[in-house]
């Protein structure tokens, strides 16, 4: 089910009638029953994955906060860990190891494979829960005490296809306190709604049309025709999950529920690390506290000196390991990690060389600002090619069709450039409003014949412009 | 949220639905005359009561039979048009009472009896064919029903990537603009002999793969309409010939893999039992080798169109109908 089938349309918006129907005790149930009813029209068969993780770490969350002792503790955070993680593992990642494997093996000692599909959303939600359970183990988060808030937690509608990861510190108290449905809100949760399907529909659908066909067969285009195809790539990954992220945003406020920000213009970085705080905010902050932080203090505990390399280097590569291996199994994302990680590593080496730098230069530091800006953004650019192409091998050899400077080759039809032409210049536009915070609550302060009028003009927009019949699914849903 | 607030979301919607369906309908009567298949139906109605042998049917008769080659011919074929959007189309216009065909050529390609063709319906221009096709019966004959309610939104809200068809108004049709329609009928001029054997092969496996692969072929409800169309024509007194177009033998192989094309007529032949006076040809593999003839693996070219036609309109002779080839 897509964001724009009339299943979808049907849920929310017979959700959000029953939803404003139902006395406040219950309407934690009215979610949950919608939540799960969107799920199994993914994938019903799936249902019960989510039923027995959501059970056993709450069970596991109520006995760990139950004991005294530490080691104990560490025992049931282990087991819940090993439930959650041994899912997403057995689903994600089983098939591709024992496919390794098996390449080694003969026939008949073949091992077998599960070979299905993922359940879908399992790498947020399983990073919600671990998060949870962390937490909770920490004594940050008191045990969840009702379990259909629990459940809910794990299962909320709009972001279960692809977070936001949004802990349980900001979800659970507001699945307790769940509000009526009010003006503000839905007006509010409508804005982000417009906002996501502009950036969906209208730019990310729209750039596909023009980089599809030729990253299916980059060997019959030029070098210049590549090297504009990565920079249109990167826009479009952007406007998709971005898009996403403010259609379940503004689906989750439209209940009066505050989820998770995501994105903050992630190409107006300066640097790397600058980047990950913009880019997928959800995940970078949970990579931060329970990846990074966790291995930095592992080994700081174990270096006396503090200044030494390996805390430089070594908690910002595992950190980024691990990203790219959540986002998929398979070298490419091993690489793209990895290179994620070389670049923060070498940003945190060269920081105080760059401030120094930057302090001489006095009136002219914008020139280097700039410089720091243009390495960043075309670093991003040229690591996405490993992120869309299928393998490393495919990746170098689009690298290598740019670096020919090949003049000859296939050419994209006139209206699909000229169509990307017009959506890039839209991108620009609208990122030029968010940046100067010129956003759609502006509105509120015109009159409500213009208010609406602009309301109309943007639907029939994004209605007009929309890419409907060759839509993509979002990008991040794979993971 | 109290009374006022809901009233001012319901005005919102209406405004709004009221503004769209204005503007909808302005969008679709603009297109309309620009478009080559718009522009196809238009011309058809104009002589639609001189009509005397129609040709039916998706690309495949479309870029193959040229209609000025004998008398009172209309080539109405058109894109993706299949036996859904065939029989609804025949419907309209054979109970309008103006159009009373003799002949009506339909044809009996195999990939108009996969279960793809059903899906088609939704994504071929609603807004146009909601003027012919009854999607609610066409959703209570194949069990479609909420498909096809989703078509009528669709239809009704065309303008919703509605972009498309600004560029093929803007584009694609700007080619088509300088060569008049005569009787329906525009020729392809692409020579598929001039491509490498390589690229015919590939160009012929990306064919076959894209109209076969995951579909299953001889359909029920794409039988149903097969056989309702053809009830419908002989009902109206129109000698149904049923055809089977030639297409390049690289693109027949590649075909092979997904369903055994050696039987396909004989499984039409088993259709037809209870339509004795149905005439049935196949051309399937009449030139296969002469790529020259061709502007892609399955589709004739003007060269080929023109030398087909010659051969059809002679069969027809052969056999009695009642066709005249028009003098050079």
């Amino acid at each position: 089910m897509n964001f724009l089938s009339l299943e979808f349309l049907v849920i929310v918006l017979g959700s959000l009638v029953v939803y404003g129907l139902f006395p406040r005790p219950w309407r934690w149930g009215v979610l949950l029953a919608a939540s799960y009813i969107f799920y199994a029209f993914w994938n019903w068969q799936y249902l019960w994955v989510l039923v027995v993780i959501t059970l056993s770490t709450f069970w596991v969350s109520h006995r760990m906060a139950l004991q005294e002792d530490d080691r104990r503790r560490k025992f049931w955070l282990m087991f819940g860990l090993a439930v959650t993680v041994g899912f997403l593992a057995a689903f994600k990642y089983y098939d591709y190891l024992i496919h390794a494997i098996n390449s080694f093996l003969t026939r008949e000692l073949r091992l077998p494979l599960i070979d299905q599909v993922a359940p879908i959303g399992i790498a947020f939600f399983s990073l919600q829960v671990i998060a949870y359970l962390v937490d909770v183990y920490r004594g940050r988060q008191n045990p969840a005490k009702h379990l259909g808030h629990y459940a809910l937690f794990i299962a909320f509608f709009p972001q279960q296809i692809a977070g936001p990861i949004t802990r349980a510190q900001k979800l659970l108290p507001q699945f307790q306190h769940l509000q009526t449905i009010q003006l503000e809100t839905l007006r509010a949760g409508f804005h982000r709604v417009l906002l996501g399907f502009l950036q969906k529909f209208v730019i990310a659908d729209r750039l596909a049309e023009f980089t599809s066909p030729i990253f299916a067969d980059h060997t019959a285009y030029s070098s210049l025709l590549l090297l504009a195809n990565l920079f249109i790539y990167a826009i479009q990954i952007y406007s998709d999950f971005a898009g996403y992220s403010n259609i379940v945003i503004g689906i989750a406020k439209m209940f009066g529920v505050d989820l998770a920000e995501n994105f903050r213009q992630p190409y107006l970085a300066l640097e790397i690390a600058d980047f990950w705080n913009r880019w997928h905010i959800s995940l970078s902050n949970w990579l931060r506290d329970y990846i990074f932080y966790p291995t930095m203090r592992f080994l700081r505990k174990r270096m006396k000196n503090n200044r030494s390399w390996v805390l430089i280097w070594v908690p910002p590569l595992v950190t980024m390991l691990v990203s790219g291996l959540w986002h998929g199994t398979g070298p490419k994302f091993v690489l793209w990690g990895l290179l994620h990680g070389v670049m923060l590593s070498l940003s945190v080496t060269t920081s105080r060389w760059r401030k120094r730098i930057k302090k001489r230069l006095g009136k002219v530091k914008w020139l280097f600002t700039f410089t720091e800006w243009l390495v960043t953004f075309i670093f991003l650019v040229f690591s996405w090619v490993f992120f869309r192409l299928p393998g490393i091998g495919s990746g170098l050899a689009y690298l290598r069709q740019i670096a020919v400077f090949s003049t000859s080759g296939g050419f994209v039809e006139p209206e699909i450039v000229g169509v990307a032409i017009a959506v890039l210049m839209l991108f620009l536009v609208l990122e030029a409003l968010i940046y100067f915070e010129f956003t759609l609550e502006r509105l509120l302060e015109l009159p409500l014949v213009v208010r609406w009028g602009v309301y109309y003009l943007l639907i029939l927009l994004v209605m007009f412009m929309g890419n409907f019949t060759t839509s993509q699914p979002f990008i991040y849903q794979q993971f | 949220m109290n009374r006022k607030d809901f009233s001012r979301i319901v005005l919102f919607i209406a405004i709004f639905v009221l503004v769209e369906l204005s503007l909808n309908a302005l969008f679709v009567k603009w297109s309309r005359t620009r478009l080559g298949y718009k522009k196809t139906r238009t011309s058809f109605e104009m002589v639609q009561d001189q009509v005397s042998i129609v040709i039916i049917g998706d690309s495949h008769p479309e870029y193959a039979v040229q209609p000025y080659q004998f008398e009172n011919g209309y080539n109405f074929a058109t894109a993706a048009e299949n036996y859904f959007l065939q029989y609804y189309k025949m419907k309209h216009y054979l109970d309008g009472g103006e159009f009373h065909p003799d002949i009506v050529v339909v044809p009996i390609d195999p990939h108009l009896f996969l279960s793809s063709q059903l899906d088609k319906v939704g994504g071929h221009d609603p807004a146009f064919w909601i003027e012919y096709v009854d999607y609610i019966d066409l959703g209570h004959q194949t069990g479609t029903l909420q498909n096809q309610l989703v078509t009528i939104l669709k239809a009704r809200f065309s303008l919703a990537g509605g972009l498309r068809v600004l560029k093929m108004v803007l584009w694609q049709d700007r080619e088509r603009e300088a060569v008049p329609k005569i009787s329906g009928f525009d020729p392809w001029e692409r020579d598929f002999s001039s491509l490498s054997e390589k690229d015919q092969k590939q160009e012929s496996i990306n064919r076959a793969t894209f109209q076969f692969r995951r579909h299953q072929y001889l359909d029920e409800n794409a039988i149903l309409y097969f056989c309702k169309l053809i009830d419908l024509l002989e009902e109206k007194d129109s000698q149904v010939v049923l055809v089977w177009y030639p297409t390049t033998g690289t693109y027949l192989e590649s075909v092979e893999n997904y369903i055994d094309v050696d039987a396909h007529l004989d499984h039409v032949k088993a259709l037809l039992s209870d339509h004795p006076s149905v005439l049935l040809l196949d051309y399937h593999d009449l030139l296969p080798d002469h790529l020259e003839y061709y502007a892609d693996p399955d589709h004739l070219n003007g060269l080929g169109s023109e030398k087909f036609t010659q051969i059809l309109v002679d069969d027809l002779m052969d056999v009695g109908l009642p066709v005249f080839p028009v003098d050079e």
